[in-house]
């Protein structure tokens, strides 16, 4: 085990990336392709080669803007529409902007997409409005191309070492990060020009309903760090009421297969075997119409495939028990599930935040800035709506590219060594600990208490119990205690899992209506009430534990949606009578 | 450290006969998301060391040998 | 300045790295050879070409895999080697890493084996030389549609498929004829870049086929090819036993705005299939005619969402279209 009082490993880069994942990896790629004489660091919790969301690959995408397909424009209006209005624009235009240069890009670096016979991309309608969805029925190797361009340009990997708290200059500027060795427990203290947050997702939020605390929807190792590092360093955080919740295969975390197996004409059922989502994107609303029906007299619900032909199944099963989710195959066989003669049960995911399927996030404008100078975020954990994977991958991109411009212009900033000692003196708290609480029991109580409290739809008097039970485990937090570094780092994410537990709860009841279909589902608000809260709802600290809440404009559309067109789609979704 | 034990069946198994961590592969280890494989110093072979499996499977996809199996954690089978 | 063992060494230790693939143990061989793939250095290619010499089958097969990401002649020789190989699994390794390759200069090993007796390096080869697009290939790939085994047959599709050349186009279309159905069903997906005329042909006797995959096939290069030919043989495909065949032909009618199919879809629009009403609503909207609109409103209420939502959508294209 380290020594508690060595000095902290020290070292100078021009941007520090946070985070290896998918956002990450392109942020430190393009950074040092725009100058390669820059110091780019790139600090990982787990290990670039398999981290993130993507470790296992991706099976398709979501949202590509392909030529022939769809235009950026038609794409910022329907995820405009998708988000019930409240987006900045600007952000969703430069990612759709970008989105198909980005595919070739990683088409060239041994990226597979689907093709058809003449090698073209084979992009599917599975919607009538857009059509965005290219599978990726070889998509498991994606990391491994990532990982070898990284290598090639010559970026500082530095793999197993969290961060846990941002550095700034007296005068609000992003100064660097320290952060902690999950083997050795080594502090580090990275001073950079330019800090890139790509972090990820706050998966480890809500407890799944197997109650398995790692049975997360998200890779358990977003477990929400960037967010709480934001936080304390000032930034603003935006609509972080409007939660993630995904549909799943029941007890197992293997998303629906709506993208998958739609164009294969697969589909989400009750248990009649009947359609019954009216809702044409993947949203809030979907979510809560799923929600309906898994609780009403037509559920529970179920993963549909029986109706299709043997040989289109196998195909379905090719990319869905290979790609993304490979284990799948393995649970189905554990419970005698066969596609071709079974509807699968599903249910829904526990809550997080991630921009990946909603809005929240760490607010970035379309060069990915945060409102903290030098602070740069992409990924799930920032507010680029319906980002997903490509998302992910073009606004990293812009933030390494912006950043490598800003770091030519500034110096290092200077910070006060009060912050690391600080810093210091909290990490390493839970290993001075001789007993007191195990990590994962404090985090089974935060999370059963998401699920109890805060999981939708909401109740403002439960919110208001939650609050109360997070502050009592708050000041627990001291008592927690590790036994070597790897339990260090669970415990230093229990403090993570915390903040984002309180700031979900306070982003929530701030909002009195109720928005974004199941995110944001307030029994005591149920109407949506766009006088008062057509409006970005933006947290930030108080600087004393709390939080500053106020509202933020929707910015006037650079791509306007008329209300026909809106109003075309919402007539759509009129249910038809029972 | 008075931490009370609780028994858990592992869902990463590793057949030593074809595991070659001995021979310097930390491909598993490296993989592992949640970074709960080690090497056991005194068997030289990999082993699951903390029970906090996502059944993201890299371990046993990555492993040159096939050496590693991955059940499904029990309390989601 | 600190950084010692913080950060992943920038360059790998090539020296080191060689004196362990010159270990008694092959394990410890093999071990060096992932680290050596993994280091992403040009200077580690010809020392993975090296290793395919290696007495120990799974030290050549990590080589064979670690060279998919190498380009150009030297790779591909080296990889055309390996496909050789007497161990099936360094064969299968080196297959799917010449698939990997992009730049044409890696043609010519490739090219020589397209006439190598075993029929599995034949199909290796052509799917090596698919993403290269080669002109030289052009020929020998239209000889091979005449292959005795259907996987080199398949692959040939596919490399004539890539290059779109309309030199090969008679060969396609007997290929669209070919004994097996993967490669028929290859050869009329390919035939999407044919001329009008040319495609709708191919696709009317797909559309005959005994395979309802071909069929299908068949029914979406149609659509695709958007030619006013192919509409009768899709009029009769609305009959089909398969409901994803009439759902394809459904579909392709809609492209070709057949008003004439306007009937037949229209009794579409009750089958219990509801993917397949979902195909009829949606061709019913493309097709843009009036005479649609009343089996449209019928079904504004279907049980299924997403047929109602697009029998909504359809009639609202038409009457704003008319209006």
């Amino acid at each position: 085990m380290a020594n508690l009082d060595d000095d902290a490993s020290f070292f100078e880069a021009d941007i520090l990336v946070i985070g290896g994942g998918t956002a990450g990896p392109l942020a430190a790629f393009k950074a040092k392709a725009a100058n390669p004489a820059l110091r780019v660091v790139l600090l990982e919790k787990a290990n670039v080669k398999r981290s993130g969301a993507i470790a296992v690959g991706m099976d398709g995408l979501n949202n590509a803007v392909v030529p022939g397909f769809a235009t950026p424009e038609q794409y910022v209006r329907e995820i405009t529409i998708a988000n019930d209005g409240i987006v900045y624009q600007q952000a969703i235009l430069a990612y759709a902007r970008r989105s198909f240069d980005m595919i070739r890009e990683l088409d060239d670096w041994g990226v597979k997409f689907q093709k058809d016979e003449n090698g073209d991309y084979d992009v599917k309608k599975v919607h009538h409005l857009g059509t965005y969805v290219l599978p990726m029925p070889e998509g498991g190797t994606i990391k491994k191309a990532l990982y070898r361009q990284l290598r090639k340009a010559q970026v500082l990997i530095s793999n197993r070492f969290m961060a846990t708290r941002l550095l700034t200059s007296w005068d609000g500027r992003a100064a660097g990060a320290i952060a902690v060795n999950s083997r050795t427990a080594e502090l580090l203290v990275i001073r950079a020009k330019a800090v890139i947050l790509a972090a990820g997702a706050a998966g480890r939020l809500g407890l799944p309903a197997s109650g398995y605390l790692w049975g997360t929807y998200e890779n358990p190792t977003n477990s929400g760090d960037g967010y709480a590092m934001a936080l304390h360093a000032g930034a603003e955080l935006t609509n972080l009421e409007c939660f993630q919740i995904n549909p799943l295969i029941k007890d197992y975390n293997g998303p629906a297969c709506a993208y998958v197996g739609g164009p294969f004409g697969a589909y989400t059922a009750n248990s009649d075997g009947a359609r019954f989502i009216e809702c044409d994107y993947w949203s809030g609303q979907m979510m809560l119409e799923f929600y309906k029906e898994l609780e009403g007299g037509k559920g529970p619900v179920f993963l549909k495939l029986d109706h299709l032909a043997p040989e289109t199944v196998t195909e379905v099963e090719n990319i869905l028990h290979r790609v993304e989710r490979p284990s799948r195959g393995l649970f189905h066989q554990g419970r005698g599930a066969d596609y071709r003669k079974d509807m699968v049960e599903m249910h829904i995911s526990e809550i997080g935040f991630c921009s990946g399927h909603s809005a929240s996030g760490v607010w970035v404008d379309e060069h990915a800035q945060t409102t903290v100078p030098g602070l740069y975020a992409a990924g799930d954990m920032a507010s680029v709506p319906h980002n997903y994977m490509l998302g992910a991958f073009v606004n990293g991109a812009i933030a390494g590219e912006h950043a490598a411009q800003f770091v030519e212009e500034v110096p290092l900033a200077d910070y006060d060594q009060g912050q690391v000692e600080a810093e210091r003196a909290r990490v390493t708290a839970p290993l001075r600990n001789e007993t007191g609480l195990p990590p994962n029991q404090v985090e089974y109580k935060i999370r059963r208490f998401v699920n109890d409290y805060l999981q939708p739809p909401k109740v403002t008097r439960k919110y208001e119990i939650a609050r109360k039970r997070f502050a009592e485990i708050r000041a627990d937090l001291p008592r927690l205690a590790a036994r070597d570094p790897h339990e260090l780092m669970r415990a230093l994410e229990v403090h993570s899992i915390l903040d984002c537990a309180e700031m979900a709860a306070a982003a929530s009841l701030y909002r009195t209506e109720s928005r974004w279909g199941l995110y944001h589902y307030r029994l005591d608000y149920p109407e949506t009430d766009d006088r008062d809260w057509f409006c970005h709802v933006q947290l930030t600290s108080d600087g004393k534990g709390g939080f500053v809440l106020r509202k933020r404009p929707v910015d006037p559309y650079v791509v306007p949606v008329k209300t026909t067109e809106r109003d075309a789609y919402h007539r759509l979704r009129i249910p038809t009578p029972a | 450290m008075s931490f009370a034990e609780n028994p858990s069946e592992f869902p990463v198994t590793i057949d030593a006969e074809k595991c070659i961590a001995d021979k310097g592969c930390t491909v598993c280890v490296d993989v592992c998301p949640l970074d709960v494989l080690r090497i056991n110093p005194e068997t030289g072979k990999a082993h699951m060391r903390y029970d906090e499996c996502w059944y993201c499977l890299p371990c046993a996809l990555d492993c040159p040998t096939k050496a590693v199996t991955v059940a499904i954690p029990y309390l989601l089978r | 300045m600190a950084g010692q063992g913080i950060f992943e060494t920038l360059s790998a230790d090539l020296a080191e790295i060689e004196t362990r693939l010159a270990s008694a143990d092959p394990a410890e061989r093999r071990v060096a050879i992932i680290e050596l793939a993994e280091s992403a250095e040009a200077a580690a290619q010809p020392m993975l070409i090296r290793a395919l010499a290696d007495p120990d089958a799974d030290v050549r097969r990590e080589a064979a895999s670690g060279l998919d990401q190498f380009d150009g002649l030297e790779t591909a020789t080296a990889l055309a080697g390996a496909l050789l190989d007497p161990d099936a699994d360094v064969a299968a390794a080196a297959a799917s890493s010449l698939a990997e390759l992009k730049s044409p200069g890696a043609a010519p090993p490739l090219l020589t084996l397209i006439v190598h007796e075993r029929a599995e390096v034949r199909a290796a080869a052509w799917r090596g030389l698919r993403g290269l697009k080669v002109k030289p290939a052009l020929a020998p790939a239209i000889e091979a549609l005449k292959d005795v085994d259907p996987r080199v047959r398949r692959e040939a599709v596919g490399v004539l498929a890539y290059l779109k050349n309309e030199a090969a186009l008679p060969a396609l279309i007997e290929a669209a004829r070919d004994q097996d159905s993967d490669v028929r069903r290859a050869a009329i997906s390919a035939l999407a870049f044919a001329p009008g005329a040319v495609a709708a042909e191919a696709a009317r006797g797909g559309l005959a086929d005994e395979h309802w995959q071909v069929r299908e096939a068949a029914a979406a290069l149609s659509g695709k090819i958007s030619i006013a030919d192919a509409a009768p043989s899709l009029m009769l495909a609305l009959d089909d036993a398969f409901w994803q065949v009439r759902g394809k032909a459904a579909l392709a009618l809609g492209k070709l705005a057949s008003v004439e199919a306007i009937p037949a879809l229209g009794a579409l629009l009750s089958h219990s299939v509801s993917n397949l009403r979902k195909d009829a609503a949606t061709a019913l909207g493309d097709i843009r005619h009036p005479d649609a609109l009343p089996f449209l409103d019928a079904v504004a209420d279907d049980a299924d969402p997403d047929v109602r939502k697009i029998a909504r959508w359809s009639a609202h294209l038409i009457r704003s279209s008319a209006g």
